[in-house]
């Protein structure tokens, strides 16, 4: 039922001369950083805070008409832009150079439920490591999803198609209790005062945002106390909506391999580079599309070079899409549309136990 | 003039901003456009004048901002600029004396120095620098000894100007020597304002000693017949690292230690580095917990750090991950993956894919 992946095996040699070539567009990126891309992000915090200030004012003014639903938009996209362009990026240490401790990788505390620094060692460490090794990689269908026939099925994956409606809905709460795994305490396999432990700092973050949105900003809107909380949770929602669909196309849409952990044992740097490169999806679209992704749009550049700075994965596209080819290797993209319809589609498909018996993978 | 490089920002802002409860960044992006120097992260203050002190060095006149608190005389602060998207901190000597108001700074042109350069032909009157607040143990004690002694070399006089300034303003009653080594006339930092100091306070007197025109250089022989009686003084030294030695080592013979203050210029040097046995290819010093520890060439500063038995923290191991970053305060790394080598003070790097090309200094 499943065609073989398009892209060829790579010899050791070739391996290594992939990631020269790699190294090198790399380098050549590094070299060039400066003025630009430290302008380029402070423009995005800057559209981001000030977006949010109109975002938030506005909303107390609701019952001026159209302003309500122009302020959820600005403070959505405000959130959005801060999540994707400004907090995932920059807590990969893409503008580390820039030496400005507002900027910095190891201090930045994004404004979404989950804390930075979960953050850090699930995404950072875990997902960009071990990307799409089944078994190592958590994100591989988030622990509830089954994207793949190689993951076990159980019934409760029949639920998958409307569950995942709620999750996206809700998604900075999973991103938030992705690494508690708290399936293993609800049966009893730890002990629970270890998971009070791990969830205080959740809780402490978490409280303050709901305090935010839910408290401290209707309270000063005063009279129109219930327009405020119910616009902030839909600029939530929205931007909950929004980085669940991102993520999902980065790395499960139709072309994207999936390994097993006997494949990658001492992998060299080329098979890592080979594998983020068929392990990731890319979106095409416009350049405001590539800007609210937080140029996750470009997830396969994304993943071989997850510290450089993205605006700059557009421009450094062509070459990696050109080495792609010269080795044979598959480039998986397509418009957003087409990306997250193939997910959806999986969502459908692994539904289902697998029609066919087929030989479990180690 | 550069001093031991020290953290980024004050413990104060790091606790406000990871406190939660408040959302400090949110409060601090609108204070810096109201007024970069409102910033609660690193404020930026405007140049109000710059003195032309010699043909190399500069003086600068800024206005610091609230949080900065009360510099003593002798201490340095934290200058940043922007550089091509790159922000670059140095420390310089406060050469004014503490005083509410104006604060000075006096910048020797460094032949490959990228701050100091950058200050001296980019920055005018009115542009912003970052500004950190004060800090330096390069301070007399309480009360100030009755007799002193000052040994300043090239831009070594800085800090020592402002305990100069700060003694003469105040009611010290004390006599003070001041031994300033320069290399010829032309190189005579605060040349007129000192003159004029010793002019009106009979209770100093400046020595100019110049390598150049007098061929007069530190020795044993030359300070006592400069100061006859430097043994009863209290001294303070500052200076290049070459000529504090012999004086620290002429003070150790006398056994005097215990008379004499001093302060290193540059980046801190607490290693010999030709006493290194085979294999070993640097030593890393650990900033926070003072001990030192060896690199053999090649070996990542996290596979050094693991074999002295200390436990950083790690992910991938690979350059992906970012869970090892540390700050790196001086000296060079090169990068295991692109074999770029950096020596650039005050830098991020990360650990697993670091080698120290030499002697280290980790914020570990």
């Amino acid at each position: 039922m499943k065609k073989p992946h398009p892209s060829r095996a790579l010899s050791p040699q070739e391996q290594d001369a992939l990631a020269a070539e790699l190294d090198a567009l790399r380098d050549s990126v590094v070299a060039d950083l400066g003025e630009r891309d430290a302008r380029y992000i402070r423009r995005i915090v800057r559209i981001s805070r000030y977006s949010a200030v109109f975002g938030r004012i506005a909303l107390m003014f609701g019952f001026v008409p159209l302003l309500w639903p122009l302020a959820v938009l600005a403070l959505g996209v405000s959130k959005i832009l801060e999540n994707m362009e400004i907090g995932h990026n920059v807590m990969h240490g893409q503008y580390d150079w820039m030496n400005d401790p507002r900027l910095n990788s190891q201090t930045y505390e994004w404004d979404n439920v989950g804390t930075s620094d979960n953050w850090r060692k699930t995404h950072n460490f875990k997902h960009h490591t071990y990307t799409n090794i089944l078994g190592l990689d958590d994100d591989l269908g988030y622990d509830i999803t089954r994207i793949t026939g190689a993951q076990r099925w159980n019934p409760g994956y029949l639920l998958q198609p409307a569950y995942n409606v709620v999750f996206a809905l809700l998604f900075q709460w999973g991103v938030a209790l992705q690494d508690m795994k708290l399936g293993r305490y609800v049966l009893g396999r730890r002990p629970l005062t270890e998971m009070f432990a791990k969830l205080r700092p959740i809780v402490r973050k978490s409280g303050f945002q709901l305090f935010k949105d839910y408290l401290f900003f209707p309270l000063l809107a005063g009279p129109n106390l219930l327009a405020v909380p119910i616009g902030n949770l839909i600029a939530n929602g929205m931007r909950n909506v929004w980085t669940y669909s991102i993520i999902h196309c980065g790395h499960f849409p139709a072309g994207v391999r999936i390994y097993t952990r006997a494949e990658c044992k001492n992998e060299s740097r080329g098979h890592w580079y080979a594998r983020q490169m068929n392990g990731s999806a890319n979106i095409e679209g416009s350049r405001l599309l590539y800007i609210l992704s937080g140029h996750l749009s470009h997830q396969i550049e994304h993943h071989l070079f997850p510290d450089i700075p993205a605006h700059r994965y557009p421009e450094m596209a062509p070459k990696v899409r050109e080495i792609c080819e010269r080795y044979g290797q598959h480039y998986a993209t397509g418009p957003f549309i087409r990306q997250f319809g193939s997910v959806i589609g999986k969502f459908f498909l692994y539904a289902v136990p697998n029609l066919q018996r087929r030989p479990r993978t180690a | 003039m550069t001093v031991t490089a020290t953290a980024g920002q004050p413990a104060w802002t790091h606790s406000l901003f990871r406190s939660g409860w408040l959302d400090g960044s949110a409060l601090n992006f609108f204070l810096e456009e109201l007024n970069p120097a409102w910033s609660l992260v690193r404020p930026a203050v405007r140049i109000r004048q710059i003195i032309e002190e010699t043909h190399d060095t500069r003086s600068f006149v800024f206005k610091p901002a609230w949080g900065f608190g009360r510099a003593i005389a002798g201490q340095h602060v934290g200058i940043g600029v922007d550089i091509n998207g790159r922000r670059h901190e140095r420390r310089y000597s406060i050469s004014s004396a503490p005083a509410r108001g104006l604060v000075t700074i006096t910048v020797k042109r460094e032949p490959n120095g990228k701050v100091s350069n950058h200050l001296h032909d980019r920055i005018k009157v009115g542009d912003r620098v970052f500004v950190s607040p004060p800090q330096g143990d390069f301070v007399l004690p309480s009360p100030a000894p009755q007799k002193l002694l000052l040994i300043a070399a090239g831009s070594g006089i800085t800090p020592l100007m402002a305990q100069l300034r700060s003694l003469l303003s105040g009611r010290y009653s004390g006599s003070i020597v001041l031994l300033n080594y320069v290399r010829s006339q032309q190189d005579r930092i605060f040349g007129a304002a000192l003159d004029e100091l010793a002019e009106r306070h009979p209770q100093l007197s400046v020595h100019w000693c110049l390598e150049k025109e007098n061929a007069e250089r530190f020795s044993a022989s030359q300070l006592q017949q400069r100061v006859p009686d430097y043994a009863e003084r209290f001294a303070l030294l500052c200076g290049p690292a070459g000529f504090m030695q012999v004086v620290r080592q002429h003070w150790h013979e006398q056994t005097l230690d215990e008379r004499l203050r001093f302060e290193y210029f540059g980046t801190p040097q607490p290693f010999k580095p030709d006493d290194k046995p085979a294999g070993v290819a640097a030593h890393i010093a650990l900033a926070r917990s003072g001990r030192s520890i060896v690199a053999e060439a090649n070996q990542s500063a996290l596979a050094a750090l693991e074999a002295a038995g200390e436990t950083p923290s790690y992910g991938c191991r690979m350059g992906i991950c970012q869970s090892c970053r540390c700050r790196k305060v001086s000296g060079p790394v090169r990068n295991l993956l692109t074999g770029a080598v950096s020596h650039e003070p005050n830098e991020e790097i990360q650990l697993c894919i670091s080698a120290a090309e030499d002697d280290l200094v980790l914020d570990y």
